[in-house]
C-alpha cells in the first residue's frame, strides 16, 4: 500500500517535472476552469500579464483575452487567430511588457470520458516579426503592381503622343531653317537660281504642315462627318439634334448605338431617315434614337449586334433601353465618366 | 471594274492608296473611310467588290473585327487586311476572320495593285512570316508562340497567377517561361520587356 503511494507520488513528481521543463506555457482545468495541473511558464506569464498566478484558469483565459493584440484580424487566414468549430479552438495573440509575442490557444479534451480544457501559450515572437515583414512585403509588391499595371496602360498613347512631337519637332526644325534661309536671302542679292530653291522650299514645308494638319484632324475623329457618308451610302440620312458629347468614351458609346441603330433600321425596317436626340443631364447624357421604317408590332429579339451592345454598354456602367411600342427607338443614358 | 472600299486611318495612306488604284482601269474607290466600325454599313446597299482594311483604325476600332462582319453578311466581298505593324497574331487572326490576303503596308514585297489583282482573280496572298523586329539582345522570331502568349498576357497588365489561368499552365510554368524571355532578350525587368515589346509593335494589347 505504502509502495503503490510511494509509486504514485513518483509518477506525480515526474509528470510536474515534465510539464515544468516543457517549454511553453501549459495549462489543464476542468470546464469550470479550476486547475488541474499548469506549468511554471504559464504562470509565470499569467503573472506578467495580470498580476497574478492562475487560479481560474477560464477566469484567467477571459483576461489574457482582454489584453490580444488586436491587428491579429487579418491572421484569420493565417491561422494565428480565431475559434476552429469543429474543434472548439480558440486562439490569439499577446504581447508583453518586454516585447515578446504569445499565441494564447485553447482546446477542449476528454481524457478518459471527463472533459478537460487545455491552455497553451507559445512564444511566437520570431515568427510574428517574419509575418509582419512579409505583409510589409506584400504590400510593396501590390503597389509596385499597381504602378506597373498603370505603366502599361499609358504605353500605347505614349508612343503615340511621342511620335505625334516628333513629327512637329521636325516641322519646327524645318520652319526655322527655312525663316534663316529667307532673310539671309532677303539680306543679299537673291540670284533666281536661290529664288527658286527657296520657293521650293516653302511649297514643301508648307505642304508638309497640311498633311500634318489634316492626319492630326482625322486622328482627332468628327465621327458624325464619316456615319453621315456611309449612312448616305445606303440611302439614309441622319440627324443629331442636341451637343454630341465632347468626352470620348460616351462619344465612342453613342456613335456605338448609332451604328447598330442605323443597320436595324435599313435592314429591318426599310427606313431613310434616322433622328438622334442628345440631352446633357449634368452627370450624364441622356440620347434617344429614332428611325422612320415601319412599324412592327412584333417584339425584338436581341440578336449579336444589340446583344453585344447591350453587353459593351454595361461593361461602361451605361445604360441601354428599347422601346418598341411605336417603330423602335433605343434610348441610353450615358455617364461623362 | 472593281468596286473597292478603303478603310484606313492615315489620311496620307489613303490618299497614296486612291492614287494608286486610279491609276488602274481596272479600279475604281467608292469610298474611303477611316473608321472600321463603319466598314459593314458601307458594304449594305452599295456594290462592294473589294475591302482594303487597315487592322487599327480610327477611335480604336479593330479592322479584324469589321472583317468577320462582312464576311459573315456578305461574303462575296474580299478583304485584304493590312498593316503596317509587326504585330505577330494579326496574320492568324485575319485568317480566323476569313480575310482572303494580308499585306504588309511597308515590306515592299509585293505591290498593292498585284495584290489587288491576285486577289480578284481568286488567290490567297499571305507572307511567309511577320516582320521581325529586334526586342532587346533577341530577334522576335526568337520567341516562341507560347512565350509570346506570355508577353501579350503581361502587356494587357496580368499578374502570374491570372496569365496561369489563362493558359491553363501552373504560376510556376509561367515563371519558368518569363524567366527565359528575360534571358533571350536581356531585360531585367518585365516592364522593360513590355515597354519595348509595345514600342516596336510587336503585341498591341487592345487588338
Amino acid at each position: 500500500m505504502l509502495d503503490a503511494m510511494r509509486k504514485r507520488l513518483t509518477l506525480t513528481h515526474a509528470i510536474r517535472e515534465a510539464v515544468d521543463t516543457y517549454p511553453d506555457g501549459i495549462c489543464f482545468a476542468s470546464v469550470d476552469g479550476r486547475p488541474i495541473l499548469a506549468n511554471r511558464t504559464i504562470n509565470d506569464l499569467c503573472s506578467r500579464l495580470t498580476g497574478r498566478t492562475i487560479t481560474n484558469a477560464e477566469r484567467a483565459w477571459r483576461d489574457w483575452k482582454a489584453l490580444k493584440l488586436t491587428d491579429t484580424s487579418e491572421g484569420l487566414q493565417t491561422g494565428f487567430s480565431t475559434v476552429n468549430p469543429n474543434t472548439a479552438q480558440e486562439r490569439f495573440l499577446c504581447r508583453l511588457a518586454d516585447g515578446t509575442v504569445w499565441q494564447f490557444q485553447r482546446q477542449n479534451l476528454n481524457i478518459r470520458t471527463v472533459p478537460v480544457v487545455q491552455y497553451e501559450a507559445t512564444d511566437i515572437t520570431e515568427l510574428y516579426k517574419y509575418r509582419n515583414r512579409l505583409r510589409e512585403n506584400v504590400a510593396q509588391a501590390e503597389k509596385l503592381h499597381e504602378r506597373q499595371r498603370d505603366l502599361l496602360r499609358n504605353i500605347v498613347q505614349n508612343n503615340l503622343d511621342k511620335e505625334i512631337l516628333e513629327a512637329k519637332i521636325r516641322i519646327h526644325d524645318d520652319f526655322g531653317r527655312l525663316l534663316l534661309m529667307s532673310r539671309s536671302a532677303l539680306n543679299e542679292e537673291a540670284d533666281s537660281m536661290k529664288a527658286g530653291a527657296l520657293f521650293e522650299a516653302w511649297a514643301n514645308v508648307i505642304n508638309d504642315m497640311e498633311n500634318a494638319s489634316s492626319h492630326r484632324a482625322s486622328s482627332r475623329n468628327t465621327p458624325e462627318k464619316e456615319l453621315v457618308q456611309v449612312a448616305g451610302m445606303i440611302g439614309c440620312r441622319v440627324f443629331f439634334n442636341g451637343r454630341q458629347p465632347s468626352e470620348r468614351k460616351p462619344l465612342l458609346l453613342l456613335y456605338a448605338a448609332v451604328r447598330e441603330a442605323l443597320t436595324n433600321a435599313v435592314r429591318h425596317a426599310g427606313a431613310d431617315c434616322l433622328t438622334i436626340d442628345i440631352r446633357d443631364e449634368g452627370d450624364r447624357y441622356h440620347a434617344e434614337i429614332r428611325n422612320n421604317g415601319q412599324k412592327n408590332s412584333a417584339p425584338i429579339r436581341e440578336g449579336g449586334g444589340l446583344g453585344n451592345l447591350r453587353r459593351r454598354f454595361e461593361q461602361e456602367g451605361a445604360r441601354l433601353q428599347i422601346d418598341s411600342s411605336n417603330g423602335v427607338t433605343l434610348i441610353l443614358t450615358i455617364p461623362k465618366e | 471594274m472593281v468596286h473597292v472600299l478603303i478603310v484606313e486611318d492615315s489620311a496620307i495612306s489613303r490618299e497614296l492608296f486612291e492614287r494608286t488604284l486610279a491609276a488602274s482601269q481596272d479600279y475604281v474607290v467608292i469610298a474611303s473611310i477611316e473608321n472600321a466600325a463603319n466598314a459593314e454599313i458601307a458594304c449594305m446597299r452599295r456594290r462592294v467588290d473589294l475591302v482594303l482594311m487597315d487592322v487599327c483604325t480610327a477611335d480604336d476600332e479593330s479592322g479584324l473585327v469589321a472583317a468577320a462582319k462582312i464576311k459573315k453578311h456578305y461574303p462575296q466581298v474580299k478583304i485584304i487586311m493590312m498593316s503596317s505593324m509587326p504585330e505577330h497574331s494579326f496574320l492568324q487572326k485575319a485568317r480566323d476572320c476569313g480575310c482572303d490576303s494580308f499585306w504588309y503596308k511597308e515590306q515592299g514585297d509585293i505591290g498593292l495593285l498585284e495584290i489587288c489583282d491576285r486577289t480578284m482573280k481568286g488567290g490567297f496572298v499571305w507572307p511567309d512570316h511577320t516582320p521581325t523586329v529586334q526586342i532587346g539582345l533577341a530577334r522576335s522570331d526568337e520567341l516562341t508562340a507560347r512565350e509570346l502568349d506570355v508577353i501579350r498576357a503581361l502587356a494587357q497588365g496580368n499578374r502570374y497567377e491570372e496569365i496561369a489561368e489563362q493558359l491553363y499552365v501552373s504560376p510556376n510554368t509561367v515563371k519558368y517561361h518569363v524567366k527565359n524571355i528575360l534571358q533571350k532578350t536581356g531585360f531585367r525587368s518585365t516592364v522593360q520587356l513590355v515597354a519595348d515589346v509595345v514600342e516596336k509593335r510587336l503585341i498591341l494589347p487592345r487588338y
